[in-house]
């Protein structure tokens, strides 16, 4: 119905229409126009009103909207566009108050339409119309705020990125001052990629000051570098990845909160991390809402993704909708933006346990260790019973599979000790530490010589297959024979999980097992994602 | 045998083992004795080997990890080792 499609139009251009209402309301102020509106509304007229607008208001409303600078009358739309009927035809438009969705941002237009014929007069009908238009407009900060809010809503990440980036800057220049005003215990509230590398910084530094003195400086030193390296491999990353960053670190680095001796800073970081995440996830909301509204001049489009970096953001935090409208994101703030997939995430997936989803936790092989009376350490490998049966049709028993996978665990914990943790300044960048530590896995499982673990295997079709061949599927670790292996283990220094293709390919190209299923693949969480 | 389904599902299972956290600094036993990466110590099931780590599991504690030579590379309690000056 023509006359319904124009209310519900109202509606949804509520952003444009006060706009519209406010360069109109000179032309109404005409002396030509306003004797048009006299002419045409005499017929219903019952009060010495000059107003359709005014005619149904009292005394006091009207002097109230004039003391305002309100008190010009204002032109009706909505009723008599292109194709709409008008609501003596149509339906009746009902008012109501208008409401405040969310504080000092949001009101919702305080008319609704209820689709039946009435028989109201005429004169009924623009009185009331009237009076709905009348309140509307006679609360333009209700509006401004409205519409500003409309336009926080699309902010973006363009000069939000920018300022975040100068943050970090500045952060190198802070962390100077970091170890004794408390700034990077606040930061490391937030453990990730950039203040994991801080956190074993500072945390040795801590040590050091503690038994000498003269190694504050070389700490300070070693936090500086630290930062600058953080800072280089900031800068390098594509937008979408700045923005990520920028939710689960660059706050911490810029928005230092909290003061305190030096001899409190290791208390502090063990008391940040359990109580001050909620204050920096707020107030990263803050920020990035007052970044949008600078962004949003320059480019709408930058905005849109700093609106869905900052719902990704949100998501691994696993906000609910009432705790996002507290933290201040307006209710149907993220409505249109895509669900980001696993994939997305190359960076620090707060909470991945590196597993795609629908792992249940009972399909899990569980590495734990215990001490011998004589001291040793021995490890204790419980081994589920999808990898069991896999290896029973393959022909191979529990205390074989234990056997391999304590080798592999061996190994893992072999190259461990070579390498040493993750170290920004040692190996650069996570990837590069990955990969450093799946070929010295690799070297060292060759090493070992045992027949029953593969490394990079590849295969085509159910078969094994050379390296690298166009369309086979290589795999980290094949376990059994090599021919037919009962299981896959994949390594998982990258957050990356399996795209579909390969997933397919798998499927495709593995040896099945002797019953027709497909071996399991077990996904072997290694630093730096522990 | 295999008939290739591509509704077929790969079973996932992870495997979950806790690597420890390495320790930088030196290691003082209570009976005041230091232990350090390099220190060579002895074991009465493992022989004499070097240290290579010192790093400590949240659920064991501080732990030793050692190149015993022929008998492989392990991990001790360093309360169960005696340092070979």
């Amino acid at each position: 119905m023509a006359y319904e499609e124009g209310e519900k139009n109202l509606e949804r251009a509520k952003v444009l229409r006060p706009s519209e209402v406010s360069r109109r309301e000179g032309q109404f102020t005409d002396e030509n126009k306003q004797g048009e509106w006299t002419k045409a509304t005499e017929s219903n007229r019952v009060t010495n009103r000059q107003s359709a607008t005014h005619e149904c208001l009292t005394d006091e409303q009207i002097a109230d909207l004039e003391r305002r600078g309100l008190g010009q009358k204002f032109e009706i739309t909505g009723l008599s566009g292109p194709g709409n009927g008008s609501a003596e035809d149509t339906g009746t438009v009902t008012d109501y108050r208008p409401q405040e969705v969310a504080k000092n941002q949001s009101f919702a237009l305080g008319m609704d339409y209820e689709d039946k014929r009435d028989h109201r007069s005429v004169y009924k009908k623009m009185t009331e119309f009237a009076q709905a238009a009348g309140k509307r407009a006679a609360d333009p900060e209700g509006w401004k705020s409205y519409i500003q809010g409309e336009l926080d809503k699309m902010i973006g990440v363009g000069e939000g990125l920018n300022i975040a980036k100068d943050s970090t800057k500045g952060a190198v220049a802070a962390g100077w001052n970091a170890l004794t005003d408390g700034t990077v215990a606040t930061c490391l509230a937030k453990p990730n990629a950039i203040n994991d590398p801080l956190f074993h910084a500072v945390g040795g530094a801590l040590t050091a000051m503690a038994e000498d003195p003269n190694a504050v400086n070389q700490a300070l030193e070693r936090v500086g570098v630290t930062i600058l390296n953080a800072s280089e491999r900031y800068s390098a990353l594509p937008n979408r990845e700045k923005g990520h960053v920028i939710g689960e670190t660059m706050f911490g680095l810029a928005n230092p909160e909290g003061s305190t001796e030096g001899g409190e800073l290791a208390l502090k970081i063990a008391d940040g991390v359990a109580t001050h995440v909620d204050a920096a996830v707020m107030k990263t909301i803050q920020q990035s809402l007052k970044a949008a509204e600078e962004a949003a001049k320059s480019s709408p489009e930058v905005a849109q993704e700093m609106k869905q970096m900052l719902q990704n953001y949100l998501r691994g935090k696993g906000l609910t909708g009432p705790e996002l409208e507290y933290a201040g994101v307006p209710k149907g703030y993220f409505d249109g933006l895509e669900t980001a997939k696993p994939d997305d995430h190359v960076l620090f997936m707060k909470g991945d346990k590196g597993l795609p989803q629908g792992v249940k936790p009972s399909e899990q092989v569980l590495v734990t260790e215990h001490f011998t009376s004589s001291g040793r350490v021995v490890n204790d490998i419980q081994v589920s019973d999808e990898v069991l049966k896999a290896a029973e049709l393959q022909g191979f028993d529990k205390e074989a599979v234990t056997e391999k996978l304590q080798k592999i665990a061996d190994a893992v914990k072999d190259v461990y000790a070579q390498l040493g943790k993750y170290d920004a300044a040692k190996y650069g960048s996570e990837r590069a530490y990955g990969n450093r530590f799946h070929e010295m896995l690799r070297q060292s499982l060759n090493n070992a010589g045992e027949p029953a673990i593969s490394t990079e295997a590849s295969y085509l079709k159910g078969h094994t297959s050379t390296w690298g061949k166009l369309g086979s599927s290589r795999i980290d670790i094949s376990l059994g024979d090599a021919q037919e292996p009962f299981a896959s283990v994949c390594l998982k220094t990258l957050k990356a999980t399996p795209s579909p293709q390969q997933e397919r390919g798998w499927i495709r190209n593995l040896p099945h097992l002797k019953d027709g299923s497909i071996p399991p693949r077990m996904y072997l969480k290694l630093p730096p994602e522990q | 045998m295999d008939e290739r389904k591509q509704d077929q599902k790969v079973p996932q299972v992870e495997m979950e083992m806790q690597l420890p956290d390495i320790l930088d600094g030196p290691l003082e036993l209570e009976n005041g004795v230091t232990l350090n990466e390099g220190d060579m110590v002895e074991h009465a099931e493992l022989g004499k080997g070097k240290i290579l780590r010192i790093w400590t599991y949240t659920t064991l504690g501080t732990c030793l990890y050692v190149d015993w030579g022929a008998n492989g590379k392990q991990e001790v309690h360093p309360g169960y080792v005696r340092k070979v000056v």
